[in-house]
Parts: structure tokens; sequence; C-alpha cells
């Protein structure tokens, strides 16, 4: 049995090489292999996009334009730090130029809502918080009107807060990937935790009046 | 558990890796704590995007209504779901086709008729182009066969 599946074993050993034996592999010329880096990472690039774009489009078009940067900029990767943390680097990097590119009016408060944000706003009023974490996960309109509050941001504050919460990383790591201080850091990170604050409590009190009315 | 150790355990409760027995302080805090409570509404504003570790596919939205039930609608078993496949080609083609008639419709009654040799003669212009001329044997056409005038010269005119 054993002797039967080792030629399978040894065949799936071999499909399932490391990120290592990946990056020597592109280092030595074979481009194939960062084909199959970039389907690795194609999910985690994605989410990350995703945190600053709600379309789908944009989205798969920045983590495109993401791997492009990676492949060309290959020989500027060092083995000794994790290839994630180097290709989030270049992902972080587009997404910033895109916000940036995009200028969006910043800090105004948001006061027009669709029927269905409208709904989700009350449910998060009104709910309990299993329910509200419930029904978050399928609901559209959740997403939206998180990217819609988080577009309120300046493109500095947006990526620090998507950095630091979202992806966890440390004050340290962001300004080292932003090549900015960790003075900058600390302070946008207050100002973006401030604004959203303040911006989810003006919505909820909207939405209390329009109740009331 | 006081508020500082609640707003901490947020983003877990969200990405419901809380384990029970902290889920449960978490919620008895957050049910006699007004501050804390407001603070969970505002932070679930912008959580899904920030702490969700996915976010719902826009076609499986598209087939749930907006007033509908919270999640059993995304299901693919859902009756949304189950209509909308059965719905026939034809019955997805029929507000174009209806639109399209409408056009149609809409174009024939807004171009003005080609105007007949009759209408150009009541209305008194000579150079207005006619799109027919009268047959011979009508009484317009014995009238300029009587003047010398064929339809042929009033055409070069």
């Amino acid at each position: 049995m054993v002797a039967a599946l080792s030629p399978k074993l040894q065949t799936w050993s071999e499909a399932v090489r490391s990120d290592d034996e990946l990056i020597a592999e592109v280092r030595s010329g074979r481009t194939a292999a960062f084909a199959e880096l970039a389907s690795r990472y194609r999910d985690r690039v994605e989410r990350l996009c995703q945190r600053f774009f709600s379309d789908r489009e944009v989205v798969r078009d920045l983590a495109q334009e993401s791997f492009i940067r990676a492949f060309a900029g290959f020989s500027t990767y060092r083995a000794e730090m994790p290839f994630l943390g180097w290709l989030r680097a270049i992902v972080a990097n587009v997404c910033y130029d895109e916000l940036r590119r995009r200028r969006r009016r910043p800090e105004e408060l948001i006061a027009d809502f669709s029927a269905p944000e409208a709904n989700w706003i009350q449910l998060v009023d009104h709910s309990t918080p299993e329910q509200i974490v419930q029904a978050a996960e399928a609901r559209r309109e959740a997403h939206v009107l998180a990217h819609r509050l988080l577009d309120s941001l300046r493109p500095e504050d947006r990526m620090v807060m998507v950095l630091r919460e979202s992806e966890g990383l440390s004050v340290e790591e962001v300004a080292a990937m932003m090549g900015w201080s960790e003075a900058k850091v600390k302070i946008r990170a207050f100002r973006a935790r401030q604004f959203m604050r303040k911006q989810a409590e003006s919505i909820l009190s909207q939405q209390r009046q329009r109740v009331v009315k | 558990m006081n508020c500082f150790e609640a707003r901490n355990e947020f983003v877990a409760f969200w990405r419901k890796t809380l384990d029970n027995e902290r889920q449960t302080r978490l919620l008895a805090h957050l049910r006699i704590c007004a501050g804390c409570d407001r603070s969970f509404r505002s932070f679930a504003l912008t959580a899904p995007v920030l702490y969700s570790a996915s976010e719902p596919d826009w076609n499986a939205e598209l087939a749930r209504p907006s007033s509908g039930s919270v999640s059993s609608d995304f299901r693919s078993g859902s009756p949304v779901a189950q209509n909308r496949s059965a719905m026939s080609p034809w019955s997805r083609l029929l507000p174009a086709f209806v639109m399209a008639a409408a056009a149609v419709i809409a174009i024939y009654f807004a171009v003005p008729p080609r105007m007949t040799f009759e209408d150009a003669i009541a209305a008194g212009t000579g150079n207005t182009e006619v799109a027919s001329y009268p047959p011979a044997e009508s009484s317009f056409g014995l009238e300029l066969i009587a003047q010398g005038t064929t339809p042929t010269d009033v055409g070069d005119e």
C-alpha cells in the first residue's frame, strides 16, 4: 500500500514547493515559478486591495499591477525577509498611488444613504451585537457603507488605518513600509480613528433622528 | 470585564475568534455599559471592510431583495436564486424587446411623411422635392400634359 502510494506522494511533494524554492527558481530565470508564487498569494493580495477599493475590477487590476511590479523588481527582494511582507509593501504602495490618483474630496460627512444602507444602519443601531456580526457577513451594503466611510479619510490616514487595523502591522512596520516617520504614522492613526468614530456616531444619530421623524 | 478590556475584544468578536467565556463576558458588559455599546455600533460600521475575512460576492447580492432576511437568501438554494435561474431567456429579453418596439414607433411618428406631388401643389412650394409624380391619367397629370409640362421637367426644376 505504502509502496503503491510513494510515487504519488513524491509527485505531490514536488508539486507543493516552498516559497524559498520557488523564489530560487525565479532568480535562476524560471519565470513560470513566479506564476505559481502569484497564484499562491493572489487571494491575500486581492483581499488587501479590497480593503481600499470596493470595485471588483479595480481590485483585480491593482492586484495584477502589484504582481507586475513585484516581478519587475524581484531583484530587490532579500531572502532574509518574508516574501509576503515584501509583496504586501508593493501592494500597499500600489493602492496608495491609486488612492492619491483618485483625489477624493476628503473628510466630508456622509449624509445620503441608499435604502439598503439605511436598513443596515437601522440594524446596527437596534440589533444585538451577535445579530450585527452575523448580518454583516452577507450584506453587501454593510461593505459598501464601510467603504464610503473609509473613502472620506485622506489617503495617508486610510493607509495607516488599513495597515494597522486590518493587517495588524506595528507603527514601525508601517513607517518602514511607507517611508514615513513613526511620529507621522502615530498621528495619522490617531486622526483616522477619531474621524471614523465621529463619522460613525454622526451616521447613527442621523438615523435615530430620521426614525423619530 | 472593564471598558478598556471590552473594547480590545471587539476585533476578535467580529472575527469570531473569541472563546465562549470571553464572548459571554463581553456581551454581558455591552448590555450594561451604554458607552461601550455605542462604541461597538460605531465600530460595526467600518468593521466589514477593516476586519472581515472576505467580502460578499456582488453577483450573489443581486439575487437578494433589499428587504430580505439577513443571510438565508445568499444560499444557492434560496427561493430567490431558484426563481432567477428558472426565468426563461424570453422573459429576460422582454423588457429589451418592449424598449426596441417603443423606439421604432417613436421614430416612425417623429419623421415627417414624404411629401407627395399633390401636397406640394397644395402648399404652393414649387421647389419641394416630391416623393411621387401624378399618374398621367389623373386629373393633375392631365393638367400638366395640357400645360406641356412633363414629370421630368418638374423634376429638373
